[in-house]
């Protein structure tokens, strides 16, 4: 679900970096198991990763994803 | 004007854009950070290892390329939408006789997207079909856009007993 396994200067914390998580949500949102994205959410979202290190199309990532699984809590 | 075989043909030269030629000359599939369209070299690797900065291999685990994404919304034509109709518009090449999507979760049910132009690849009969939880919901004897309705959700499951 993320860029980096190796350890890549400039990257967040477990390597992660904003700027792509679009890609990864448009992309897992067909994941059969929502849990992987629910995870990621609550990662950028709940205090894990820094959402606002790169600007990324967030709002429209999580719409998207709504509209595969219909699901209102997530 | 821009139309379906187009769509393809960038879909194809996108997907083995994404490769890299090893020292020993062998072509593998490879997603890393900024392809040059001119040559097909790996920018940013290259200037990893030309200014011997590390890790040298920061991009190869890229997940980018959202091409599960472009085959199940775009090829196959999967439509997310808000609403409970589901909206198929393949743009699969016009010679193609027959593709099969099959088990995409999708607002809690399962969907198939089947089409077969003799019938007898998938034995469903012939022309394109959209299944929910096995049930067609939307039918038509080309590939073109189609429209169902999603059928009642099914009774939340219950615990043994419950």
């Amino acid at each position: 679900m993320d860029e980096f396994l190796p350890k890549v200067d400039g990257a967040g914390k477990n390597y992660s970096i904003s700027c792509a998580a679009g890609h990864h949500i448009y992309e897992g949102r067909w994941l059969a198991d929502p849990e992987y994205l629910n995870d990621y959410g609550a990662f950028w979202f709940g205090g894990g990763g820094d959402p606002k290190s790169y600007s990324f199309w967030v709002a429209d990532a999580v719409w998207q994803r709504y509209r595969v699984t219909g699901d209102r809590r997530r | 004007m821009i139309a379906a075989d187009d769509g393809f043909k960038l879909l194809k030269v996108y997907a083995v854009a994404q490769r890299r030629t090893l020292d020993d000359g062998r072509v593998v599939p490879w997603i890393d950070e900024n392809l040059n369209p001119t040559n097909g070299d790996w920018i940013s690797r290259t200037l990893l290892r030309q200014r011997h900065h590390h890790p040298t291999e920061r991009g190869k685990d890229y997940n980018h390329s959202t091409f599960c994404d472009l085959i199940i919304s775009g090829l196959i034509g999967l439509r997310p939408r808000a609403d409970d109709t589901v909206e198929v518009h393949p743009l699969v090449p016009a010679d193609w006789s027959y593709f099969c999507l099959d088990r995409i979760r999708y607002h809690g049910r399962e969907l198939t997207i089947l089409f077969d132009q003799s019938g007898t690849h998938y034995g469903r009969g012939r022309g394109l079909r959209v299944l929910a939880d096995g049930k067609e919901i939307a039918a038509s004897k080309k590939v073109e856009r189609v429209t169902g309705r999603l059928p009642p959700p099914a009774p939340a499951e219950t615990s043994p007993g419950g």
